[in-house]
């Protein structure tokens, strides 16, 4: 499946000639001359016209399978819709970010100032992240966020009326965890997470929570970038005998750590929770027996048991032959988020700020739950999940064993 | 393998004989450099008047930007033969330290953007010094270690850095008043730069001090035979080079009002390289057409496909298969095909 | 604490191995060929990746090592026949920007066909256990890669130094245009040996595949890893590489362990060491 919407162009593969002084010139008059035949050729806007929504996802490098998760989300939202809202037809614009700011920034740029679409949706890395909020500010342009969870993007202080954030915040989704783990007996902990803002921020506001009299803290590692393997801090977790072990990765580091927990022989003994990314459906099939039994929380469980989440699982898998995930539903809210916005609009987008503001009125309920904005930092209100794993034929899955409701981040 | 060891290898990077004397470069080159040069500076200045809208002029921008970075790196690639895997470090301090600064001491473009540019030539000092005492494949290697290590600082520093969640950098102001904050008057600013930086470049490279330094890529032992103090050369080579690397990143910088730990990788670094060598090492108007060939490239391409790495890689395949002394080298053997015909 | 020795020295251990089946390859291609290969990675990922293929078909780890050093050896063979070797006289540069290419097309070809989440390659059930070392578990599989790597590198010397082959090796190091002119197939031999150093990347990502899972980015992941330690234990040196890769191997394991804040600088602040440390006192004049 192509994730954007166009084709892939066909390269020309003759060999390459050179050009000559004269041609060198010519060249360099035809690029300038690009942005007059752009002034001459601006499309007219007609109520039919379709409704442009662009998306900005790490299609390449270190995000991209859970970009890809994103947009598969975002467009089976749309499909169900029949790809129109309020009877105008959607076009999608899909960018790749490659989950860097620098060029996140300039794919952002042209979703806003030269496709000029109707809205943006997407992001998945925090980095992208902060840097596009600042961009949608200047350039009044509505934005939802479909991961990008730093806390430090959503404060009171710095909301502006066009970011909104529908996917969750690192605080909102670990502090129910610790309320939760808080109430089982744990009196040793230990915490470890990469080495960077996202996995200190989970393990930060697990903390903020998980008030237990006569706990103690054991130990705290943080692994530094590119570590490729947690061998050397087995030992010092085994040596430092925790109870409990609360972890904040994600990604592959995630599949690795639950894997060596269980190999080190360590799972036997201690109880290994974290922040949902730690046992996500797409790293769950490489830890297997690995993960059984292991808590996280987060916004979204596989196994949520509601009819609208069961349908959303499986027309995904017939869909994509995939597993859904966390980033697939935040894609999906993303989608309905603003088919609701827009169809409160009667199906026009008059301006950007009676966009922003449909699109703070919105309240529904989405596989995840219900959906509703903090008009105070615009950061998502929703279920937070405490979900266990547990072995579903021969897949393994999170189910839901506690929720927590309508949690939101303060955004101090 | 001793460090020493480049035998059967020919050690000019751009490929060519290296049995070509010193200052064969004829004078009617460089005039020709200087005035597609101008030409290049007279089309991005009208181009916001011919209608470009406010996104093109963030992407001449970017060129612009990464002419400047291209052609800092072609003084040292180009000219004194030095291959450097890590020159977009030095690019990556411009922007983060014009950035703390602005964030921490003050607004002031007057005073953080010399910052940036400051911090940046004053790395390249020990980093330079320690490098030039290796050469070819160890002074690859040793400027790329370096450059990882800016990135690692870059990385952990999160108090001044922002870590890998990046920095947000405050707007600038000029006594005051918010400056550069409009697209078309930061466009403005950066085509002075980037005529300031093609016009310096060019003095140097015309200069005695460049014709040493092409001396020195061309036969390193003669010039030392000379009595050419051929490490100073090479270090004022690699410092003024690395100011110029972080010029480009203080505008860069003023653009996204954003810098983040990528912008130091050494992937950045290699995709600069490859800038370059399309342009061709012997012109600086060649890195100026490369930086906008790979950008531009790089933009379309990846609106197209997500596979757009692959179309990179067989770029560069093709470049070093086919066109080895870039588009410099391909349009010089055009003309000389075109002279023979004409007789 | 002598836990703690004892467990992180193995650790360190297990890590060094690995480091040189992937180092090996890469360091006598650069020794003898004067190569730089920047795919070499790419054969990592290949093998990794063809194992996974052969194990979800065969169903035994064993073959999925023979298919994944096998294919990336094939892919080497023909990279190097094909293409590779008009390069090696051309510049450092050239060799860098054409192998960084390929290893960019390699990468997305990998991506088409295996897709672009993690996956994993798990290790052979009767590997799985542990076995209890200073009351930590310390897998099995880990262990036999420790055994492993000693045979590699006891191997390798061998063919290097008792046989033939390893002979006419060497002296092409030494002095390539007298081995050809003598009337050896020089051509033929650098072939095999970048085959070799193929297979050696492939047979590794197999190997690692159970510990670190395989992903888009593992290349150069350990690619920037094996290029430390090539260039600290001296390119085309076999003991070089093993020594090297100890040394790498067992500090940044404690260096992880034990200062995590600074273990990626540090890492690099080895190599830049090292490099400064062999450049000392070598005359400028020698340096060219």
């Amino acid at each position: 499946m192509k994730p954007n919407g166009r084709e892939i162009s066909e390269r020309d593969s003759g060999p390459t000639r050179g050009p000559s002084r004269r041609t060198l010139l010519a060249g360099a008059a035809a690029t300038a001359s690009l942005p007059l035949t752009g002034a001459l050729f601006k499309p007219a806007i007609a109520q039919n016209a379709p409704i442009k929504i662009g998306v900005l996802s790490p299609l390449s490098g270190v995000f991209s399978s859970l970009g890809m998760h994103l947009v598969n989300g975002i467009k089976m939202s749309f499909d169900e819709g029949g790809n129109k809202i309020a009877g105008r037809p959607v076009t999608f614009i899909v960018e790749d970010t490659e989950a860097k700011p620098q060029e996140g920034l300039r794919k952002a740029r042209k979703l806003v100032e030269s496709d000029q679409v109707d809205i943006m949706l997407g992001v998945i890395s925090s980095a992208v992240g902060y840097a596009v909020k600042e961009y949608v500010a200047r350039a009044h342009k509505v934005w939802l966020v479909g991961a990008a969870g730093a806390d430090g993007i959503f404060k009171k202080k710095n909301r502006n009326p066009y970011a909104f954030r529908a996917s969750l915040s690192v605080w909102q989704a670990n502090t129910p965890m610790g309320t939760w783990l808080g109430e089982k007996g744990y009196k040793r902990v230990l915490y470890t997470g990469p080495d960077y803002a996202m996995g200190r921020e989970a393990i930060t506001a697990f903390r903020s929570t998980f008030k237990v009299p006569g706990a103690e803290t054991v130990g705290e590692i943080y692994i530094p970038l590119g570590t490729n393997d947690f061998a050397p801090y087995m030992a010092q977790i085994k040596q430092a005998k925790p109870d409990l072990v609360y972890a904040s990765y994600a990604g592959s580091d995630a599949a690795r750590f639950v894997q060596q927990f269980a190999a080190f022989g360590l799972s036997s003994s201690i109880k290994l929770a974290g922040f949902g990314y730690l046992v996500t459906e797409d790293v769950l099939p490489i830890q297997k027996e690995a993960a059984l039994g292991v808590n996280s929380g987060i916004n979204w469980a596989y196994g949520l048991d509601t009819p609208q989440n069961k349908k959303f699982v499986s027309d995904y898998r017939s869909r994509y032959q995939s597993i859904a995930t966390v980033d697939a539903a935040a894609g999906y809210v993303c989608g309905q988020v603003t088919t609701a916005a827009i169809t409160s609009l009667g199906g026009s987008v008059p301006n950007q700020l009676a966009l922003a503001d449909a699109v703070s009125k919105v309240k529904l309920t989405s596989p995840r739950g219900p959906v509703s904005f903090d008009p105070e930092t615009n950061n998502v209100i929703q279920n937070i999940y405490i979900r266990e794993v547990r072995k579903d034929g021969d897949e393994f899955h999170n189910y839901v064993v506690a929720t927590y409701e309508n949690v939101k981040d303060p955004g101090v | 393998m001793a460090l020493n060891e480049t035998a059967a290898k020919d050690t000019t990077p751009s490929g060519a004989s290296p049995s070509r004397a010193v200052s064969e470069r004829e004078p009617g080159q460089n005039r020709v450099d200087l005035i597609l040069g101008f030409v290049v500076m007279a089309l991005l200045g009208v181009a916001p008047l011919l209608g470009a809208t406010d996104f093109h002029l963030s992407l001449l921008l970017e060129v612009m930007i990464f002419a400047i970075l291209a052609m800092s790196l072609n003084l040292i690639l180009g000219y004194a033969g030095l291959v450097s895997f890590g020159h977009a470090a030095f690019f990556a301090v411009g922007a983060y330290a014009a950035g703390a600064a602005a964030n921490q001491i003050g607004t002031e473009a007057w005073i953080s953007f010399p910052i940036g540019v400051v911090v940046a030539t004053l790395l390249a000092v020990p980093v330079g010094w320690l490098s030039i005492r290796l050469s070819g494949f160890y002074f690859l290697m040793i400027t790329f270690a370096f450059a990882q290590m800016v990135y690692a600082v870059v990385y952990r520093w999160n108090w001044l850095t922002g870590g890998s969640d990046g920095l947000l950098i405050s707007a600038p102001t000029l006594f005051g008043e918010p400056v550069l904050q409009s697209r078309q008057s930061l466009y403005f600013f950066a085509l002075v730069c980037f005529g300031l930086s093609f016009l310096a470049m060019h003095r140097v490279i015309a200069s005695p001090f460049g014709r040493v330094l092409v001396g020195i890529r061309e036969n390193t032992r003669r010039m030392r035979a000379l009595g050419y103090n051929v490490r100073n050369y090479k270090l004022a080579a690699f410092v003024i080079a690395a100011a110029f690397a972080g010029l480009a990143g203080v505008i860069i910088a003023q653009l996204n009002l954003f810098i983040a730990p990528e912008s130091a990788h050494w992937t950045q670094s290699g995709l600069v390289l490859v800038m370059v060598l399309i342009g061709g090492t012997r012109s600086m108007i060649g890195s100026v057409v490369g930086a906008t060939i790979v950008l531009l490239l790089q933009h379309w391409l990846s609106s197209y496909t997500e596979y757009w790495s692959l179309a990179l890689g067989l770029l560069f395949i093709a470049l070093i298969l086919w066109a080895r002394e870039g588009l410099y080298g391909l349009a010089a053997r055009a003309l000389a095909l075109l002279r023979e015909r004409t007789g | 604490m002598s836990e703690f020795i004892i467990v992180q020295t193995l650790n360190g251990l297990v890590y060094s191995m690995l480091l040189f089946v992937f180092a090996l390859g890469l360091s006598t291609t650069f020794g003898l060929l004067r190569f730089v290969n920047l795919a070499h990675g790419s054969f990592f990922l290949l093998g990794a990746y063809t194992g996974i293929s052969i194990l979800a078909i065969t169903h035994s780890f064993g073959l999925a090592l023979l298919g994944g050093a096998i294919v990336a050896g094939f892919v080497g063979l023909g990279i190097e026949r094909l293409f590779f070797r008009r390069f090696y006289t051309r510049t450092d540069l050239d060799q860098v920007i054409v192998s960084y290419g390929l290893a960019l097309v390699f990468g997305d070809i990998a991506k088409m066909i295996w897709g672009k989440d993690i996956r994993s390659l798990p290790a052979p059930e009767w590997l799985s256990g542990g076995i209890e070392i200073a009351s930590v578990t310390f897998p099995v599989y880990r262990l036999l890669l420790i055994g492993l790597g000693c045979v590699l590198f006891v191997a390798t010397w061998l063919i290097i130094e008792r046989t033939r082959i390893g002979a006419l090796i060497r002296a092409s190091v030494d002095d390539r245009d007298m081995v050809g002119g003598i009337g050896f197939d020089v051509r033929g031999l650098f072939a095999l040996v970048f085959a070799a150093g193929a297979a050696l990347a492939g047979l590794g990502g197999v190997f690692a595949g159970p510990i670190t899972s395989v992903y888009p980015g593992l290349d150069f992941e350990i690619l920037i890893t094996t290029l430390i330690v090539v260039v600290v234990g001296g390119l085309g040196s076999i003991s070089g590489a093993f020594w090297a890769s100890l040394l790498i191997g067992v500090t940044d394991t404690y260096g992880r362990a034990l200062f995590p804040d600074s273990a990626a600088f540090l890492i690099f602040g080895l190599m830049a060491l090292v490099l400064l440390i062999r450049s000392w006192g070598v005359p400028e004049e020698e340096m060219e």
